[in-house]
């Protein structure tokens, strides 16, 4: 039996020693070769550029979404209550935000690559990246290049380079979700019950001086048809809201409500500044 | 396992039994030895694959279920190690190194034959866990484990068996056992300590008394 096993181990050793040099033959012979260290220094350097990109990307995400809500005003739905909040959620890009949670999944995958990546636990790991895409988003939000990319797209004058690419995603963005009852522009009249709102020039900026046109109509099923003849609707306030001097004329207001007929019936409404209209000013 | 094995060297009383050039070369560490390959000089590979034809073949027979072409798949691992040696950090140590790209190896070879033992997702790398220390640290306690792994390991789910090999029979620390398989620290005490009580459990299945150094 033992000279059994001392044979089999003794054919294993041969073997073991013949791929050996099997294998140093065809090294010598050139047939494998080693990859340059170049090509180790590319890939890891070409990791870190995927990673950035993506981080940059989804970042940039992030503060496109936080800008549309605040210059389409719908981040003001939050403020009308439980209404206000499921209209909030039924506006929100969700789209846009799923593609941002699939980039943030592949920049975590990404990182897993690295030592600091696998050593540490994937929550921590997600956290974290979710925590720096935030607040890179959050820093693209305090400059001016999605306002800029938006007035260069309402101008026909898109940027260089990704101009042309994302200008379209900026094509009315300012304007509200009018097909669900939320509306913005100014007051021109008030009335027993509320007042008249004039959307002609509500949805300009006064920096540049662009009047786009936006239409008040009303909405049948998910369509919405411009009235004929007249730009402004005629909004009604329930009782509690219709405080005496809240609204004035010449307001500039955001409002969401039910559309009966030609007439808004509004749950919600707050002013909104008259010199920009991103920033709400209660 | 010596910690003269664990270092990558040849134990000094092998060494005066060959020349003194040689002897150096086996007094080297693994990781000097890679630097000199790194540095073209390629016969020094030769060297390492004789360090670790042994430690792979083994680790490869537990590992897969069928491991019939284990010494292709061997010969593969070091094919890949020579074409990505410079690759290696030679501030780092090499075993774990050398384990993942053979772990890689395996679990392409394990991926044409099973499909059970591919894990996608894993709570356990979820959220963080406090490194278990294991009791049975201790050469005698870890023998001991050794030869218990040795009888039930076929029958632990792939997920704790790899670590569980790794750990006792390979004899590789957490940190290298979470470069070879690049996960938490804290999730290799964890499944080491799940592994344990798996293993426990066939134990109960097969009759056999468990005695684990605990």
């Amino acid at each position: 039996m033992n000279n059994h096993n001392e044979n089999h181990n003794h054919e294993i050793n041969h073997d073991t020693a013949n791929n050996h040099e099997e294998l140093l033959k065809k090294i010598k012979e050139g047939q494998i070769s080693m990859r340059p260290k170049v090509f180790f220094t590319l890939k890891v350097a070409l990791l870190c550029l995927v990673a950035l990109f993506i981080l940059l990307i989804s970042a940039f995400i992030i503060s496109f979404i936080f800008f549309g809500l605040v210059i389409s005003g719908r981040m003001l739905l939050l403020g009308f209550g439980f209404r206000g909040i499921l209209l909030f959620i039924l506006a929100f890009p969700w789209l846009l935000f799923a593609i941002d949670i699939l980039l943030m999944a592949s920049l975590d995958w990404l990182l897993k690559k690295f030592t600091f990546g696998y050593r540490s636990p994937l929550l921590y790991l997600v956290v974290g990246s979710s925590v720096i895409v935030i607040a890179a988003g959050c820093l693209i939000t305090t400059t001016s290049i999605h306002r800029d990319i938006l007035h260069r797209e309402e101008r026909k004058n898109p940027m260089p380079l990704f101009g042309p690419m994302l200008g379209g995603f900026y094509h009315g963005l300012r304007t509200p979700p009018k097909n669900q009852g939320v509306f913005r522009g100014n007051v021109i009249s008030t009335t027993t019950d509320g007042f008249i709102l004039s959307d002609e020039k509500s949805d300009n900026d006064s920096d540049f001086g662009i009047a786009s046109t936006t239409d008040i109509g009303i909405a049948t099923g998910t369509d919405f048809k411009p009235l004929s003849g007249s730009q402004d609707l005629r909004v009604v306030l329930p009782p509690e809201i219709q405080t005496a001097g809240f609204i004035q004329i010449g307001d500039r207001v955001f409002i969401a409500g039910d559309i009966v007929g030609n007439e808004i019936h509004a749950f919600g409404i707050t002013k909104v500044a008259t010199s920009s209209d991103d920033e709400p000013a209660q | 396992m010596s910690s003269t094995e664990k270092e990558g060297k040849m134990p000094k009383e092998k060494i005066g039994e060959v020349s003194e050039e040689t002897a150096n070369e086996l007094e080297m560490t693994d990781e000097e030895l890679a630097l000199l390959v790194q540095s073209g000089n390629s016969e020094r590979f030769g060297m390492l694959m004789s360090r670790y034809d042994a430690k792979l073949t083994r680790y490869g027979r537990r590992f897969l279920s069928n491991p019939d072409n284990i010494e292709d798949l061997v010969q593969d691992v070091f094919i890949k190690v020579y074409k990505n040696i410079k690759g290696f950090d030679a501030t780092q140590k090499f075993s774990p190194w050398i384990y993942r790209i053979a772990h890689n190896t395996f679990v392409n070879g394990l991926k044409k034959s099973l499909k059970d033992s591919l894990h996608f997702f894993d709570l356990d790398t979820l959220v963080s866990h406090p490194i278990y220390e294991d009791p049975s640290n201790a050469e005698r306690e870890q023998k001991q484990m050794k030869i218990m792994i040795e009888k039930g390991l076929d029958q632990v789910s792939p997920q704790y068996r790899e670590i569980m090999i790794l750990y006792y029979i390979e004899g590789l620390g957490y940190k290298e056992i979470s470069d070879v398989l690049r996960i938490p620290t804290g999730t290799v005490g964890i499944r080491l300590k799940r592994g344990k009580e798996a293993l426990k459990k066939v134990y109960e299945k097969l009759g056999l008394k468990y005695e684990p150094s605990e």
